[in-house]
């Protein structure tokens, strides 16, 4: 266990968050990942007001907007591990016995997301929409399966 | 011979009935395919918030049979018509009967509910009901949880509503899907008749309420 979390700490520096701190307290960890998730859907949502016609269409600006969701769709992830199971959260418990199902949707998510920005950058707006709406699928399949509703 | 059937339904309860209907099924549907369906499931949602709303105004001044006075009754008369519904005799009301009668006001609350939690919901991608804004993120992930919890609470009510549609129909002999639709019951004489209230009046409070409702989503 111990070994876990120092290994677990290692990882996290070579990314650059919570570095210093010996052991990353499981709260901290969900906090990391709801921010990822929060900044991702900053972005996604930028898009999506676009498609919704909110605002009006700039494919500069959502391909922009694609390219740092691509960025950032593969961070959440690490926030998510075992020790966090306890810890305050929408997560259900779902996740660590379907960790296999649950690693595959994010992989779909970040493949989705990567996808997305580049077609945004080709810069074809009917091909973005339907790029956004399979990058958004992806993220509802999961917040069905595994997100606490209450 | 030929059976009497009196006019109990007004137009304006059959029309809010079969429309509901048809919202509710289309709100399910397109709540269950997210994406850019949830576009059309808002927009039923308010459909269904400005019927629903009428219906209880039209409760209060609609025609003798679609007024809540006329129909929702005490404990002891529900009971005693649970037991006529299970026992072999033939139901003794007209409009809706004493137990019918607090189904119709469970299922408008459950659908007040389900429409306001909806107007205050988020997906956490790219839709917030139009008074998310209003409320923290906290309280609108909470309503959005209740959103779908009390969804389950209406399939519930409406599974009730059916099955009680079909005993009517194959253990007491009574058609209740039709008289819904021609909106005329079989009586043994005419006493129970009563004159509807003019369409105009419902005209006037439905529009009341859909102009209501529009201020309200643009709050």
């Amino acid at each position: 266990m111990k070994k876990r979390m120092i290994s677990l700490a290692a990882a996290l520096a070579l990314t650059g968050i919570g570095g210093i701190a010996a052991e990353v307290k499981p709260q901290d960890l969900v906090t990391y990942r709801q921010s990822m998730m929060v900044g991702l859907a900053w972005n996604i949502g930028g898009i999506g007001a676009m498609v919704k016609g909110v605002t009006p269409w700039d494919q500069q600006r959502v391909a922009f907007l694609a390219n740092r969701a691509a960025q950032l769709a593969p961070m959440p992830r690490e926030g998510f591990t075992p020790e966090t199971a306890e810890a305050k959260s929408d997560a259900k418990a779902e996740i660590w016995t379907n960790l296999k199902d649950f690693d595959d949707r994010n992989d779909a998510m970040v493949t989705a997301t990567a996808k997305l920005a580049e077609v945004a950058k080709a810069g074809n707006e009917a091909a973005t929409k339907v790029a956004f709406l399979d990058t958004i699928k992806t993220c509802k399949g999961c917040h069905d399966e595994y997100q606490v509703k209450d | 011979m030929r059976e009497l059937l009196i006019p109990i339904w007004d137009l304006p309860v059959r029309l809010f009935h079969w429309t509901l209907l048809v919202l509710v099924g289309f709100s399910w549907w397109s709540g269950e395919q997210g994406e850019l369906w949830l576009k059309y499931h808002f927009w039923s949602g308010y459909a269904i918030l400005t019927l629903v709303l009428f219906r209880v105004i039209w409760g209060f001044c609609g025609s003798h049979y679609a007024r809540f006075a006329q129909f929702l009754r005490g404990p002891g008369t529900v009971l005693g018509s649970l037991r006529e519904l299970l026992g072999p005799q033939a139901m003794r009301s007209l409009g809706h009967n004493p137990l019918g009668g607090w189904m119709v006001l469970a299922l408008l609350a459950v659908l007040l509910v389900q429409t306001l939690t909806g107007l205050f919901a988020n997906d956490d991608i790219m839709w917030e009901g139009p008074l998310y804004a209003h409320v923290s993120k906290d309280l609108s992930d909470r309503l959005t949880g209740l959103h779908g919890l009390n969804f389950d609470v209406l399939l519930a009510l409406v599974a009730v509503h059916v099955l009680a549609i079909g005993w009517h129909r194959w253990r007491k002999g009574e058609r209740l899907v039709r008289a819904m639709v021609t909106g005329r019951k079989p009586a043994p004489s005419t006493t129970g008749q009563s004159a509807f209230v003019s369409l105009w009046r419902a005209g006037v409070i439905f529009l009341i309420v859909a102009l209501a409702v529009a201020g309200l989503i643009r709050l």
